[in-house]
């Protein structure tokens, strides 16, 4: 076999470089099946096998039947999470996931500030409005409001 | 041209406008983001539950002279300017920055534009 010949694997895996074609093309043949058999359990074995998991479930029991939550009147939204710890929790309970199907739209606000052809590409609304006693105050860009 | 950043007070109970301050942001393809994820909020000295009606402001809000603010709002711009706004009429505070606009780029040592500025609401770590 000439130097360069694509098949210069099968001679390195010990067969003589004088086979003849076919039975080269056979060999390489097996020799690739072989590692992508050998990559695909790898694969199948990674995907089953997750060493770094921890299984576990969070306990349901109440730790703390008033647990602070910061300086943000219950009814108030003052900051992105809701106060300044951050917890993103509301302790107003008239909605529950009981009643939560009975909602209905209040009122739609557009803003009209939206994506022109010279923007970014990545315009987004992304806003989280505060609530501080009877108004909301959001940022644009923004492209629709949903209550 | 169509200026982004805008802060908007509404009507929690209708979703009326009770002002709209246009920060006068105008586009720029340099930027990664356009958005405003969120401002901020700064209680009035006697607390939160003291603080005054949110007027119906007719017009533009920018177009307000500075006033002197107790409670603020923050409304950071994507063109790295951070305002400070009383959350009563939307006029800037003029006891804030340079009369309620702070320059995010000031001493920066790259001032390419739509390389640095904010997205994110300020935070407050006392105060309240």
């Amino acid at each position: 076999m000439a130097a360069g010949d694509p098949y210069w694997l099968v001679s390195v895996a010990g067969h003589p470089a004088a086979d003849t074609g076919v039975e080269t093309a056979a060999r390489a043949a097996i020799t690739f099946g072989g590692v992508w058999a050998l990559c695909g359990l790898a694969l199948l074995g990674s995907l089953l096998n997750s060493p770094h998991t921890i299984e576990g479930r969070l306990g349901e029991q109440v730790v703390n039947e008033q647990p602070d939550l910061g300086e943000s009147p219950e009814a108030d939204w003052l900051a992105w999470g809701r106060s300044n710890l951050g917890q993103r929790y509301s302790p107003l309970g008239q909605i529950t996931p009981d009643n939560v199907g009975q909602l209905e739209e209040a009122w739609r606000y557009q803003t009209g500030d939206t994506k022109q052809p010279d923007d970014t590409g990545e315009t987004t609304y992304e806003a989280t409005p505060l609530k501080v006693g009877n108004t909301l105050y959001l940022c644009t860009p923004i492209t629709g409001w949903w209550p | 041209m169509h200026p982004h950043n805008w802060l908007v007070a509404l009507n929690a109970d209708t979703g009326q406008e009770r002002w709209v301050y246009k920060a006068g942001v105008g586009p720029n393809s340099q930027r990664q983001h356009q958005t405003c994820r969120g401002v901020s909020y700064l209680p009035p000295e006697g607390g939160v539950e003291g603080a005054p009606e949110v007027q119906n402001i007719g017009r533009p809000a920018e177009d307000q002279p500075p006033v002197s603010c107790d409670a603020h709002l923050y409304l950071p711009t994507a063109d790295a300017r951070l305002l400070a706004l009383d959350p009563e009429t939307g006029a800037r505070c003029e006891g804030f920055a340079q009369q309620g606009e702070l320059d995010l780029m000031h001493n920066m040592p790259y001032t390419q534009s739509g390389f640095y500025y904010s997205t994110s609401p300020r935070w407050w770590p006392t105060g309240w």
